[in-house]
């Protein structure tokens, strides 16, 4: 991922596929279909990984930093299949760091054509918890990031489901 | 130089920071993200002004890398230099956010306090809840559900007979002390951290938990009761007593349907800020009560029709098997009878707010089924 997505370093590609590995393995053998939803369109897609190790499994056993993690790696390789889009740029912010997306060429010299992406992860519930958290992202990158456009992307371990979602620029 | 290398070396830098970070090391990764602070300050100075948006996100950036990497005053003084420029409102308002996170810390630190992972922020939003401000008695209520999961947690890993009455054993109080501690605003933000006493020999015992291994089931009860409390909540409490226990204490801590007050409550983790372990809003009641209800063997005769009340407690004596609700209009007393079945911790927090009693009539009498708070 590290290759096409310039705000990824090796190390932190293969530590957020490392720890989607974890949480897929934990409700799934692969290869799945999962279903990408796009603004409202749905529409299927293979994703196979690898089993993970012992040692793998132990060094992602807390439960909270794996889902974070691999929604990461699911959320962006998601956005890159149903948009086309890249995570180009990272930015910190008071509680961790936001990824701009953007077509391949963009972010180079400034983020004034980049989406922020708002990611988030759903270990163990359904498609009615993955949509309920989408909306909640919703919400939250409407009260404190205003006038940002957002693209808000939320993966469901067990739902076997990508939901990506415009967040509109606020007035 | 351009913003392009000054900004790419921070992006790598604080990547750096963070893996530091993450396995332990603090020196360096405070070491590293002030390294990245100074070079995203000098990725800002090198925008012209009609790269708004990239001023504000470079401009937060860089106080945002100060302030983790513990540089109080470079990332307080950086702030106000860019809150000064004409900058987009979403970054005047995280950088107005930053400040109060910057004085909290920096406050914490001279008062040799120090935020550490397992430490549980929650957050009250929406209703009547003020950015930095919320009604006194919401919070007070709040702190005391929070309070009563963490020594029912206690007591779970101790593996105590449960506890029907009064608050936990003075022993198990003295194990753990809640702190509260303030937060940086955000609708309203409390923080709560458990501590050992410092003469910890006394209450040592080979069965004693540990803070992180209370405060990791703490969220982990909390995660399950909020999201799956059908499936996920037994895997997590076997024991059925302190499950339902669990299930009703949460549910205090959601907003209910005719609740104006607030909307959500939400509880983090400080050390995984951005993601909430749990997240308590209307539609969580519904599922915790829907929980409650498959928990609970139907008791009574079939014809016996539950009926709501919605007054405000007034008065429990929960040994003899009463409790009080009154009602405004008109104004008068109703007794409920049959309520000996209810946990002190539970309803504690209750006394003198607006709650909704189930119960079933019976003859002149009104029988106890269910009580939470209407708000």
């Amino acid at each position: 991922m590290h290759e096409r997505h310039r705000a990824l370093t090796p190390s932190i590609a293969g530590s957020y596929k490392e720890a989607a590995e974890v949480c897929l393995s934990r409700h799934h053998l692969p290869p799945i279909e999962v279903t990408l939803s796009d603004n409202g369109t749905d529409s299927p897609a293979e994703l196979a990984w690898s089993t993970p190790d012992a040692r793998t499994l132990a060094a992602w056993a807390n439960t909270t930093d794996a889902t974070e993690a691999g929604a990461y790696a699911c959320v962006i390789a998601g956005v890159e299949e149903v948009r086309g889009l890249f995570a180009v740029r990272r930015a910190e912010t008071g509680t961790g760091a936001d990824y701009y997306i953007g077509p391949a060429d963009v972010g180079l010299n400034d983020l004034e054509d980049c989406f922020r992406l708002e990611v988030s992860g759903v270990d163990a519930g359904d498609h009615r918890d993955v949509n309920s958290r989408l909306l909640r992202k919703i919400q939250q990158a409407r009260e404190g990031k205003s006038s940002l456009p957002a693209v808000a992307g939320v993966f469901g371990f067990f739902a076997k489901l990508l939901m990506v979602q415009d967040v509109p620029e606020a007035p | 130089m351009s913003w392009d290398s000054h900004h790419s070396t921070s992006e790598r830098l604080a990547i750096e920071a963070e893996a530091a970070r993450r396995v332990g090391n603090s020196q360096r990764a405070e070491k590293l993200y002030q390294q990245a602070a100074a070079e995203e300050a000098q990725a800002f100075s090198e925008l012209p002004d009609n790269k708004q948006r990239t001023r504000g996100i470079t401009a937060v950036s860089a106080v945002a890398l100060s302030y983790k990497g513990r540089g109080y005053k470079l990332a307080e003084h950086l702030a106000y230099q860019y809150l000064v420029e004409e900058l987009p409102s979403f970054a005047q308002a995280q950088l107005q956010g930053l400040l109060q996170m910057i004085w909290t810390a920096h406050g914490a630190a001279s008062a040799d306090i120090r935020f550490v992972p397992g430490d549980v922020l929650v957050s009250v939003k929406g209703g009547e809840i003020l950015y930095g401000g919320a009604p006194l008695d919401l919070i007070i209520e709040k702190i005391a559900s929070i309070k009563a999961v963490f020594f029912r947690t206690v007591e779970m890993l101790l593996e105590r007979p449960f506890r029907k009455r009064g608050e936990a054993e003075t022993e198990i109080q003295s194990m753990f002390r809640p702190w509260l501690f303030q937060a940086p605003a955000g609708s309203y933000q409390f923080a709560v951290r458990l501590e050992e006493p410092k003469q910890r020999a006394l209450w040592d015992q080979p069965n004693k938990p540990r803070v992180d291994q209370v405060t990791t089931t703490f969220f982990r009860i909390l995660r399950a009761s909020a999201s799956d409390p059908g499936g996920e909540l037994p895997a997590v409490v076997p024991n059925e007593q302190y499950r339902k226990a669990f299930l009703k204490l949460s549910r205090n801590l959601a907003p209910s349907r005719r609740g104006k007050t607030f909307e959500r409550l939400e509880v983090h983790d400080v050390s995984v800020p951005s993601e909430p372990v749990a997240s308590f809003a209307m539609e969580t009641r519904e599922r915790l009560n829907t929980a409650l209800q498959e928990s609970e063997p139907v008791k009574g005769l079939p014809t016996e029709e539950p009926v709501i009340l919605r007054g405000v407690l007034r008065a429990l004596h929960l040994d003899k098997d009463w409790l009080e609700i009154a009602i405004a209009d008109p104004p008068f007393h109703i007794r409920i009878d049959k309520a000996g079945d209810v946990l002190d911790d539970v309803i504690g927090p209750m006394v003198n707010r607006k709650v909704m009693v189930t119960v079933v009539q019976r003859k002149q009498k009104r029988l106890y089924r269910d009580i939470e708070l209407d708000e």
